[in-house]
């Protein structure tokens, strides 16, 4: 499948934000500069593990000397490797295979105002957005819950640096206090809304939203979705109009099986990333590998790209 | 025709005129959802600083609607803009006839037009044929040369 | 006029397929290069400086907000001049200090990076009269991408003054059929998508009555006569087959698409010496449906040129 071009890095420091979270300063190893990037970017890492590589993505902020690019990984419990892998396997001095930043999270342009909701580990990406406001002047704020200020990573650097525009809630030990999606209530007009933290925390402030009149391009939030597994698999596909059946061999693609019986899908970049070799799914379920299709039009199972992507089982195309 | 955008917390109207029919419905519909709204007949253009008080105390969860000749719309529109609306949380009528500019592709002159589909540039004297490709920067349509 | 260059070097537009229709024939640019250094290099540089100097309006234009991605463009492509043409360009940086040497046109200049006082022109300005490109600014700015800058001295029929501040699809309206199957959408989709590090490049191609490069949409009047004045006897010298070499960067400070355009120009008398070329594009135009002929502008004279192709696969 097609690779990505990635830039490798030396792990220059770790430090120890909080009893959970780490700090990974990466370099370029040449002495170069890492590539900047806009607020909200994230990489995703190539883990070596004996099982084999393992992809996943952290948001990337930058507090050290220009050309570094930092991320910050909590250690999950149970985890699905990759924080497992950061917090013991990876030492200083140790070079690592990144991807560009690439940005999915990215501010308002327009926006008079910015407003953070943080939860935990979920302030990652707005440590890099609130960089490129305050380079910019422009107006924000943050609203950040941890459970206590031991456990709040970057307490101390964000009160410093941005002094009277970040709120905390810390909900164990005295003064206890929770983050309210009611204060979304009381946002001027022209303000934009970033949410960052658990399913259960985004879930509750989208449809707070929602519900106070929001328009849906006034908020936003980042989830990383899970990475997919990259063996491909036979399967089998039905013609809906001739009722054919085929196989599509693991080391083949769709659009080569479907070219060869002369079903003349078009294609451009056979890497799953100008949509141009979609084809129509009837019933079926997909894996998904391709770079194009959105999240929603991925979970409708309606579409697939057939240069990259695999069914599972026996799909039925409209076809 | 304006639609009832439903959700909001708080609907603003603003016309140009006491005998703008255009708002009755919308106006009707939040009495009757019980939703809270403001409305203001605007006929002086020194009403300006007022406006712009009135758009920048709002929150989230307004939504406006304009209603009104074609510059009362335009002025209102840019007000409500440098407040922080967007499409998103607005909707605007013009009541009466709209102007149409039309930049000369030749000589980037500014014509005005109806509903003609050739003009004659007023600057250049080229004859233009009158396209549906337009500008938001320039608030204009774009009049093509053609080759017969 | 030697715009027009060697047959071995020109960008061939199609694929296997002997049918074109309108789609994203976009495909991953490898080696990674924004830009190229041909022949006509100083006599293009010197044509583009020229436009730029009489008709600044036309040619460039740019929003405050797209100074960031200004310089990532000049880092991108000044890098890039000195690392794959080291005979004819040296970029010396030392810090925040360049040293540029444009050793092909004998020019050197010095300027802080990304202080624009040091500059007497803004910066896509001013790299865009080293290469012999088109260079487009497409900023993402609030979930779709807008033409924000641009130095544009050789365009298709299209004025930079009027689609400056547009949208991706508001630019592409003019073009018939664009928006059927959403396929303004589906690119849109695509371009949002593009990452740093994995550039894009596709091909356009068109027909065009005589050899100009800067067929502004403003001079139209002017150099859209030629199309009148093809006949059976100039075709082969007067056509041109126009191909534009574009390629799209992700700039990933300011999250830009920087969009390069490198057009070239062959007479056909030239194109159809290489026989599968002249057979496989005979059977396009003849083929070709009649919206995309009259956006292309070679309605006029598609039948003289079919003619002229026919008889030469007859040589053959
Ligand atoms: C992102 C940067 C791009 C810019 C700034 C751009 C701009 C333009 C402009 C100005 C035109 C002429 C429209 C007119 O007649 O006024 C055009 C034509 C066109 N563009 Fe794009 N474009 C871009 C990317 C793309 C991409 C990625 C595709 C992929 C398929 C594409 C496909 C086309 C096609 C098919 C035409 C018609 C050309 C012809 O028939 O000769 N464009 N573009
Ligand atoms: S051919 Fe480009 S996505 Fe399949
Ligand atoms: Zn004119």
């Amino acid at each position: 499948m097609h690779q990505k071009s990635t830039l490798e890095v030396r792990v220059k420091s770790i430090i120890k934000e909080t009893a959970t979270i780490k700090r990974f300063t990466l370099q370029a190893l040449n002495g170069l500069k890492l590539p900047p990037f806009s607020g909200g970017s994230h990489i995703s890492t190539h883990l070596p593990k004996a099982s084999g590589t393992l992809e996943r993505s952290y948001s990337v902020f930058n507090l050290s000397e220009p050309g570094s690019i930092e991320i910050a990984v909590r250690l999950a419990e149970p985890s699905t490797g990759g924080s497992e892998y950061w917090h013991h396997h990876v030492s200083e001095g140790d070079v690592l295979k990144v991807s560009y930043p690439k940005n999915h999270f990215p501010l308002s342009f327009q926006a008079k105002h910015h407003v953070f909701y943080a939860a935990g580990i979920g302030i990652t990406p707005f440590l890099s957005m609130m960089a490129e406001l305050s380079e910019k002047n422009q107006s924000f704020e943050l609203h950040y819950a941890a459970k206590s200020k031991e456990q709040c990573a970057f307490f101390d650097f964000l009160n410093q640096t941005y002094p009277g525009l970040c709120h905390f809630y810390f909900s164990e030990g005295e003064n206890r206090q929770r983050l309210s999606a009611k204060l979304l209530m009381d946002h001027r007009i022209g303000t934009h809304v970033y949410f960052c933290g658990p399913d259960k925390m985004i879930q509750e402030f989208s449809s707070a939203a929602i519900r106070y009149g929001y328009p849906a391009f006034n908020f936003h939030f980042e989830r990383f979705a899970s990475p997919v597994k990259k063996d491909a698999l036979p399967f089998g596909i039905t013609l809906k109009q001739s009722g054919k059946h085929l196989e599509v061999p693991a080391e083949r693609s769709l659009l080569d099986v479907l070219r060869e019986i002369g079903i003349d899908v078009s294609y451009s970049c056979r890497v799953g990333g100008c949509g141009t070799c979609e084809v129509k799914v009837a019933e079926g379920e997909i894996d998904h590998y391709d770079s194009f299709l959105t999240d929603e039009q991925r979970c409708s199972n309606r579409t697939m790209l057939s240069c990259v992507s695999r069914g599972k089982g026996n799909v039925l195309l409209d076809l | 025709m304006f639609s009832y955008v439903e959700g909001k917390r708080k609907l603003l109207f603003c016309t140009d005129s006491e005998v703008d029919r255009n708002l009755y419905i919308l106006v009707r519909q939040a009495l009757d959802e019980n939703v809270t709204f403001e409305f203001h007949i605007l006929e002086e253009e020194s009403e300006e600083s007022f406006v712009n008080q009135w758009f920048h105390k709002q929150k989230m969860g307004a939504y406006l609607y304009i209603s009104g000749k074609e510059d009362f719309v335009k002025r209102i529109k840019d007000v409500a803009m440098m407040a922080g609306f967007t499409e998103h949380d607005m909707q605007s009528l013009i009541n009466g006839p709209v102007k149409k500019k039309l930049i000369c592709c030749t000589c980037h002159g500014v014509n005005e037009v109806s509903d003609q589909t050739h003009v004659v540039c007023v600057h250049c004297g080229q004859e233009l044929e009158v396209s549906d490709h337009y500008s938001r920067r320039l608030d204009a349509y774009l009049g093509y040369v053609t080759i017969k | 006029m030697a715009s027009t260059e060697k047959i071995s070097a020109f960008p061939y537009p199609f694929v296997e397929n002997n049918v074109y229709r309108y789609s994203n024939n976009a495909i991953p640019l490898n080696p990674p290069i924004a830009i190229e250094v041909t022949d006509s290099y100083i006599e293009e540089l010197n044509l583009k400086r020229g436009l730029l100097k009489m008709h600044p309006k036309r040619c460039f234009h740019s929003e405050p907000h797209t100074m960031d991605a200004q310089w990532e463009a000049l880092d991108l492509i000044l890098n890039q001049l000195a690392e794959y043409y080291p005979e004819k360009f040296k970029l010396v940086t030392n810090g925040g200090h360049w040293i540029f040497n444009n050793l092909h046109k004998g020019e050197k200049q010095s300027f802080t990076f990304g202080d624009p006082t040091t500059l007497d022109r803004e910066p896509l300005d001013f790299v865009g009269r080293h290469v012999q490109e088109d260079l487009i600014l497409m900023m993402q700015r609030d979930g779709d991408l807008f033409l924000d800058a641009g130095q544009l001295c050789f365009p298709a029929n299209w004025s930079l003054y009027f689609d400056a501040g547009m949208s991706f699809k508001e630019i592409h309206t003019p073009i018939p059929g664009f928006q059927s199957a959403s396929l303004d959408e589906r690119i849109l989709q695509f371009l949002m998508r593009i990452e740093a590090g994995s550039p894009w490049w596709r091909k356009n191609w068109s027909l065009m009555a005589g050899n100009r490069l800067d067929t502004s949409l403003e001079t139209f009047a002017e150099w859209g006569q030629a199309r009148k004045k093809v006949t059976k006897e100039n075709v082969g010298e007067l056509v041109h087959l126009r191909v534009e070499v574009q390629k799209l960067f992700r700039l990933p400070k300011s999250n830009g698409i920087l969009f390069t355009i490198h057009t070239h120009m062959l007479p056909l008398e030239q194109f159809i010496k290489h026989t599968p070329w002249l057979e496989q594009f005979s059977s396009i135009l003849q083929e070709l449906p009649d919206f995309i002929a009259d956006y292309k502008g070679i309605s006029l004279y598609r039948e003289v040129v079919l003619e002229y192709l026919e008889k030469e696969l007859e040589k053959r």
